[in-house]
């Protein structure tokens, strides 16, 4: 099936974010485009007129025409779409309707009133395809991102679409989630589907892309072939603001960047020991965070690195071992003092009808003006009237860094705070960890993105699974 | 073990409610918890369903031998208190063994079969997916009220009302309202609008053992009525 954009402008009836302007793309059947861009770009947008969400449930005015096979879109009802064309959303969290893995795999085709054998006969043959058996009847709420981000594309897969988008599928993967949407990928591109993407990591498509599509503001400023995205330089590709096309492993990484031998040590875990009900999640773990550093804790999906965190924080209490904090054994009590951690939805966070208000509430002081020079350490000072809900992810993530500045708390621990960013949002990221470290805190990040851990020259600790 | 139709489910609510309304509360009140506990533990859940049971017995234990040892204010509200538990108590009991064993889509396709229309279906099928949602969002919540040092408990919440209903309800409001957007665009883009008749990768029909359920609940409706009638007082 062939996709026209002919002449397409867009304005979303609340946001000045993501409009698009001219835009004119023709997508062959069986190419695979990715289409890449900063935050807010329009990439998004494009894909969104694609399923008919745009204007179907968003809104706003649509200008141009968008051609299916040569046919209006408008010709086509939101159900006949679904069928034509698979959406995997950015956050598998929220794209369930349903809350066992199996009834999800096969929403599509109950939705379209396929009968029951039949179904059943297409859920078999897809967790085979995809080899998926072993999620076969879970609880969606029970598994991990990257095992969310698997179930979603296998709901789309079993409808069997021609064309397939997807909108920042990697954002809560890991390496070797990142491995498997691959192999899947390239499945799909050799089945002879159109695959569109939508993408801020770019190095798990470079071998799989036909066409990239690079917006800017709202309009196309670059169409190149696979073959010369292939050959561009990293250098090149961050002046763009895109990230890297290439992978940088693990074991590149695998080192201490410098000598820290003289750092203090404000957090030390000897033996340390966490049971979540039954089950031991860590287990004697031995390691020392040190002042004024930043360190990256790496690890598989599932292996504890969130369980980790919230036992720093006080959150969770250890079941056996200790934690010493400048050398004396820390109650949970004391740690929550003394810690802070950015989740990785800073939405929780952030509850004040003000980011100025933001920043001194809970102080015991309020302390106005100490207030604002943090905010403007933080790139913040221009937007301190605003409510913090009207922020950027990036923007958001720095409000929370604020409020730790404020609480004068010296362990900082970030989760995953790169999910999700483009290149630009990481740099300013990585910018900002490195300042708190400069400050003398201790920085805690759990992260997956490799490039990000380049960017942050930390030290590196691999969690392995007990 | 036995499994049992969505709609099957919907009536024996319906019964427990009008049981609720007709029977006062005595020795058939307990005799309904024990034919919902019976019921939850054959549908498999059997640890929550004792629970609750439990929970049940207790009280009714209190209610028989110390409330009459009480006097004054106490007795007063506690009785009144007691008397809207137990009125409840079956209702809300069943409710939950529904809900924990029914999953969505074989709700949504049971509904599809009555002929229900989609806009009474949808809410409530987008109301069972809320629920586990809310505590996942909860336990974030409470985390991210725990770094800032606001605490649920009590005297927290006497020092600085404001801040900690802050905490609580933006951050509920804007993540609901943000998953119930993903969640109907996500819905929409895989043809849930689709007018065809829902189908169920499970095989929903009324089987013996339905029937078999209804009539027992049924037949302890109507003996319940009977004893009433015929003025057994004891019950």
């Amino acid at each position: 099936m062939d996709l026209e954009i002919r002449n397409v402008s867009y304005v979303y009836p609340e946001s000045e974010n993501g409009a698009l302007k001219n835009i004119d793309l023709k997508v062959k059947h069986g190419e695979f485009i990715l289409l890449a861009g900063l935050s807010g770009c329009g990439k998004t947008t494009v894909t969104r007129i694609l399923n008919g969400l745009i204007p179907g449930f968003y809104g706003g005015k649509i200008e141009g025409e968008v051609l299916l096979s040569g046919h209006d879109i408008n010709e086509y009802k939101s159900y006949e779409l679904a069928s034509l064309i698979g959406s995997v959303f950015q956050n598998p969290r929220t794209q369930f309707f349903n809350v066992d893995t199996d009834s999800e795999i096969t929403f599509g085709l109950e939705n379209a009133g396929v009968p029951c054998g039949e179904i059943n006969a297409v859920l078999e043959r897809t967790t085979d395809e995809l080899d998926l058996c072993n999620l076969r009847g879970r609880d969606i709420f029970k598994l991990s991102g990257g095992e969310k981000q698997k179930i979603a594309f296998a709901s789309v897969y079993a409808s069997d679409p021609e064309v397939y988008l997807m909108d920042e599928p990697s954002a809560n993967l890991d390496t070797a989630g990142i491995d498997e949407l691959r192999k899947v990928l390239e499945k799909i591109k050799e089945k002879g589907k159109t695959v569109i993407v939508a993408e801020h990591r770019l190095y798990y498509l470079a071998e799989l892309v036909d066409r990239v599509v690079y917006f800017k503001d709202g309009k196309i400023e670059k169409e190149m072939d696979g073959g010369t995205f292939r050959s561009m330089d990293t250098d090149s590709l961050n002046g763009m603001g895109l990230r890297t096309n290439r992978y940088i492993g693990n074991a590149a990484l695998d080192h201490h960047f410098e000598d820290a031998g003289k750092d203090e040590v404000s957090i030390c875990l000897k033996d340390l020991s966490v049971d979540l009900g039954a089950r031991r999640v860590l287990r004697s773990l031995n390691l020392e965070f040190k002042k004024g550093r930043i360190c990256c804790v790496t690890g598989k999906n599932g292996v504890g690195k969130s369980t980790l965190l919230r036992t720093l924080c006080g959150l969770v209490k250890k079941s056996e071992g200790r934690i010493l904090l400048d050398g004396k054994d820390a109650s949970p009590r004391e740690l929550k003092k003394r810690v802070f951690m950015v989740m990785q939805d800073v939405n929780y966070q952030l509850f004040a009808d003000s980011v100025l208000n933001e920043c001194v509430l809970g102080t015991k002081k309020r302390n106005i003006e100490h207030a604002e020079k943090v905010l403007e350490e933080m790139g913040l000072a221009g937007f301190k009237d605003r409510h913090p809900n009207t922020l950027s992810g990036g923007q958001k993530q720095r409000l929370a860094i604020a409020v730790s500045l404020m609480m004068d708390k010296d362990i900082l621990l970030f989760d995953e705070p790169t999910s999700g960013l483009d290149h630009g949002n990481m740099l300013i990221c990585a910018g900002v960890l490195k300042k708190l470290a400069a400050k003398g805190k201790t920085v805690i990040v759990v992260t997956h993105d490799e490039e990000f851990i380049e960017c942050c020259r930390g030290d590196i600790v691999n969690l392995k699974s007990n | 073990m036995i499994k049992t139709d969505p709609r099957t489910k919907v009536l024996l609510m319906f019964i427990t409610v009008l049981f609720s309304i007709f029977v006062p509360t005595g020795t058939m009140t307990c005799l309904w918890i024990g034919l919902v506990t019976l019921f939850g533990i054959l549908m498999g859940r059997v640890k929550k369903t004792i629970r609750a049971a439990s929970v049940f017995a207790a009280l009714w234990v209190f209610a028989l031998y110390v409330l009459p040892m009480l006097h004054g204010t106490v007795h007063t509200s506690l009785l009144v208190w007691l008397g809207l538990v137990f009125k409840c108590y079956p209702c809300c009991m069943l409710a939950g063994v529904i809900i924990g064993t029914t999953q969505i889509s074989e709700f949504m396709a049971a509904m599809a079969k009555w002929n229900v229309p989609r806009s009474i279906v949808m809410p409530l099928a987008i109301m069972f997916r809320y629920f586990p949602t809310l505590k996942e969002d909860w336990g974030h919540i409470r985390d991210a009220m725990a770094l800032r040092g606001i605490s649920l408990s009590p005297l927290c919440f006497v020092r600085n009302p404001g801040v900690v209903i802050d905490a609580l309800y933006l951050p509920i409001l804007v993540t609901a309202s943000k998953t119930a957007d993903e969640l109907s665009a996500s819905a929409i883009a895989r043809g849930i609008e689709n007018p065809n008749r829902r189908t169920s990768r499970l095989d929903i029909r009324i089987r013996f053992i339905d029937v078999l359920v209804l009539i027992i609940f049924c037949a302890t409706m109507a003996a319940g009525m009977a004893a009433r009638m015929g003025g057994y007082a004891w019950i």
